[in-house]
């Protein structure tokens, strides 16, 4: 996959943490916390599963870690755990 | 039935991934490892944000016709936080004489170095919402235009009380940990005792625990917390919240909960 197509798929998940950090500031006086980005992430893995691997996972979730996050490896290690399930359980052969 | 299969990537790639970023994980929580480069992102998002606030509002003042308005709100503001930088100033000092008055001979060097002038005042310019309403971690980060040099551990006051004291400085923005912080401790005293109270996590309450037993602190709530001075950053006497809530922890341990007094988003100042 090119370049410019993980940088799309990077910049929407990114839209999507943009607007749950905007939305859960209302939504969490209702104990509700909404996770766009990670719907995101999920509908590529499932859009694209024969082009998303390891590694692209592992740098969205730093990217998302660096600009979203308290601390750096949480959305790594989740976006790897997530890929690793959906490659090997939902699209296993 | 699956649509379609992956291309083969072998479990090793995923275990190198998992390991690697439980590794910088564990890091990061126990030793803060990546603060620093955190911290800086969230500066240059600041700036971003800030560049494309001003040039939005450069934008819309260019199309506004009405000038003379603008500048006298303007002016209105700056007479305001002029107003509210004296009051905060008065404030010290008053509090500053009292403590001559009652200061014993081996605290006077410890209080000459607390005795500042030099009080300057910042706008707020992000506030983490999100963990300061549900999670431990209560930062607030003020916009340091002026470049003026801030020492670590400076107290930081918001309306009438202290509410934070700086923990480090990324670029032009100043990061604040308030009291409310799990990892913050403030030492304060009533009139019956002296503690040092930590952050509870959650909104303008901290807490600290006592080995006396819960029949003692019979009608206490709703009495005045203070500063106690101990910890050589913070003025003593400063009232700083009132005792809310009084657990038992077990029959010689009690909990004593403090709502602090101060709104963290109230105008702010540092000492």
């Amino acid at each position: 996959m090119k370049f410019s197509n993980h940088l799309i798929i990077l910049s929407t998940i990114m839209l999507g943490y943009w607007l749950d950090d905007s939305l859960n500031t209302i939504s969490i006086k209702l104990f509700l916390e909404l996770n766009f980005g990670f719907l995101i992430f999920a509908y590529w893995v499932f859009a694209l599963p024969e082009k998303i691997q390891s590694s692209a996972a592992l740098i969205y979730g730093l990217a998302i870690d660096l600009f979203f996050s308290n601390v750096i490896g949480f959305n790594m290690l989740f976006f790897t755990c997530n890929l690793l399930h959906y490659s090997f359980v939902c699209f296993s052969i | 039935m699956a649509r379609s299969t992956p291309s083969y990537t072998p479990v090793r790639n995923y275990a190198l991934g998992f390991f690697l970023s439980a590794f910088l994980l564990f890091s990061d929580i126990s030793y803060g490892a990546f603060a620093p480069l955190r911290g800086f992102v969230h500066a240059s998002n600041l700036y971003v944000q800030m560049v494309s606030i001003s040039m939005f509002k450069n934008i819309s003042n260019s199309l506004s016709s009405f000038q003379q308005n603008r500048n006298l709100v303007q002016e209105n503001e700056e007479l305001r936080e002029e107003i509210h930088k004296i009051r905060t100033r008065d404030f010290i000092q008053r509090k500053d004489a009292e403590e001559s008055l009652q200061i014993v001979n081996f605290q006077e060097t410890l209080f000459d170095s607390l005795k500042t002038n030099d009080i300057n005042l910042f706008k707020i310019t992000s506030i983490d919402l999100r963990n300061y309403l549900c999670c431990s971690t209560h930062r607030i980060y003020l916009q340091n235009s002026n470049q003026v040099q801030v020492a670590e551990n400076t107290p930081v006051f918001g309306g009438s009380s202290y509410i934070g004291q700086t923990k480090n400085t990324y670029l032009n923005f100043i990061e604040v940990i308030l009291f409310s912080d799990t990892k913050h401790l403030l030492p304060i005293k009533s009139n019956f005792f002296y503690c040092d109270a930590r952050g509870k996590g959650k909104p303008m309450l901290i807490a600290c625990k006592l080995n006396k037993n819960i029949d003692d602190f019979q009608n206490k709530i709703g009495e005045s917390i203070f500063t106690s001075g101990l910890g050589g950053i913070f003025l003593k006497d400063i009232e700083v919240g009132v005792i809310s809530a009084i657990n038992s922890i077990s029959i010689n341990e009690i909990e004593v909960v403090i709502t602090l007094k101060t709104i963290p988003w109230k105008k702010t100042s540092l000492e």
